[in-house]
């Protein structure tokens, strides 16, 4: 991941529908009318798009919880995850 | 007027000496199509739209018996039929109380336990509804419409004739053709009446089994995760028209944690049903 990407922080639009199940989620938009669905370590990353948390963050909190995964991998699949709902138009990346 | 059925949510009345100046053959086709809303309860649950047929100008009509207004006339008793069957789900859609939820699948309740069909166009929905009720001892709910009220963990059926386009695969399904005015020939698999429940059943459970039917493709049977479940079925849900508050009502069917899978095949002829629902018995 490049360095400045994983300076920045994620928040998740505002009128999306929400829904946690266990280890999981839904989430709807109503702007594109539709669903996705979250687990795992997508379910991880997306519990922490709310502007507080960078993707440095939650790069750090997977590594924490899975320490035989190597941190290159960790961070690519962040990226990709994160790149995919940018372009969904799920979250917006802010620098601070 | 007659009431010829009035255990499903909706009622229906004949009138019956109009028909009888052209014989009763509209009659005699009309009671075999309603043969799977028949039942002695009437559930008390649903409120009942109300038709009227009769005849008019040489025409067959059907009214809505509140209001009188005129839904359709048709000039046979085939092309009646063919248009009364798109007229019952669209009354059964708007009949239907909230909070629930509409789904487009096949279904079936075995011992407590829902087990609902979802699938595009083509995908085995009616072929496998026929086929099951053929194999097994399951209740047959709908080949095409599901109504599940997730608070009140309850299901409302929609068990009208099947529209078999390829004919029946089984000799013992009992079947109504009517060919209409452009010289179609239309086959209705008619349920018997023991298999089907037009009364609001409860649910204990929910599986969910998505067709994925195509030629080398099963059988096999893979494992969703419940939000993945959901999501696939927000997919096949008509109602509310509000998306949004339909993916609502979608996400309270995690209180059933229901099984949720992709059910991949060529022939519904492959599946044992015993493996989809294992039952007590």
């Amino acid at each position: 991941m490049p360095p400045h990407l994983l300076k920045r922080y994620p928040v998740a639009k505002a009128d999306l529908e929400v829904e946690e199940l266990e280890d999981e989620i839904l989430v709807y938009d109503p702007g594109n009318q539709k669903t996705y669905n979250f687990n795992g370590t997508g379910a991880f990353v997306w519990s922490l798009c709310d502007g507080s948390h960078s993707l440095e963050e939650m790069v750090e909190g997977i590594h924490e919880a899975a320490p035989g995964t190597d941190r290159e991998t960790i961070e690519q699949d962040v990226a990709d995850f994160v790149r995919e709902l940018e372009e969904d138009g799920l979250i917006t990346l802010r620098d601070d | 007027m007659t009431e010829v059925s009035s255990s499903s949510p909706l009622l229906f009345t004949l009138a019956e000496q109009q028909l009888a100046l052209r014989g009763h053959e509209l009659v005699e086709g009309l009671g075999i199509f309603l043969e799977t809303f028949g039942s002695d309860s009437i559930p008390k649950t649903l409120p009942k739209t109300g038709f009227t047929v009769g005849r008019d100008d040489e025409q067959y009509v059907l009214e809505s018996s509140g209001s009188g207004e005129v839904l359709f006339r048709a000039d046979t008793e085939a092309d009646f039929l063919l248009l009364f069957d798109r007229i019952l789900i669209d009354a059964f859609m708007e009949e239907i109380p909230p909070p629930t939820v509409l789904i487009h699948a096949a279904s079936f309740e075995v011992e407590g336990t829902l087990c609902v069909f979802p699938g595009r166009g083509g995908a085995g929905k009616t072929t496998l509804s026929e086929d099951f009720i053929h194999r097994t001892n399951w209740t047959f709910l709908s080949d095409e419409l599901l109504a599940v009220d997730p608070a009140g963990r309850t299901v409302y059926p929609f068990p009208h004739p099947l529209n078999l386009k390829s004919g029946p695969r089984h000799d013992t399904t009992r079947t109504l053709t009517v060919t209409d005015s452009s010289g179609t020939a239309f086959t209705y698999g008619v349920p018997p009446g023991d298999r089907v429940s037009n009364d609001p059943v409860p649910i204990e459970k929910m599986k969910i089994y998505e067709l994925e039917r195509g030629e080398g493709l099963g059988p096999g049977v893979r494992s969703l995760s419940v939000s993945a479940g959901l999501q696939r079925l927000f997919s096949y849900s008509t109602k509310p028209n509000d998306p949004s508050e339909r993916f609502r009502r979608i996400t309270k069917m995690k209180a059933f944690n229901p099984d949720c899978y992709r059910l991949l095949y060529g022939d519904c002829s492959e599946l044992d049903p015993a493996d989809l629902v294992p039952t007590r018995s």
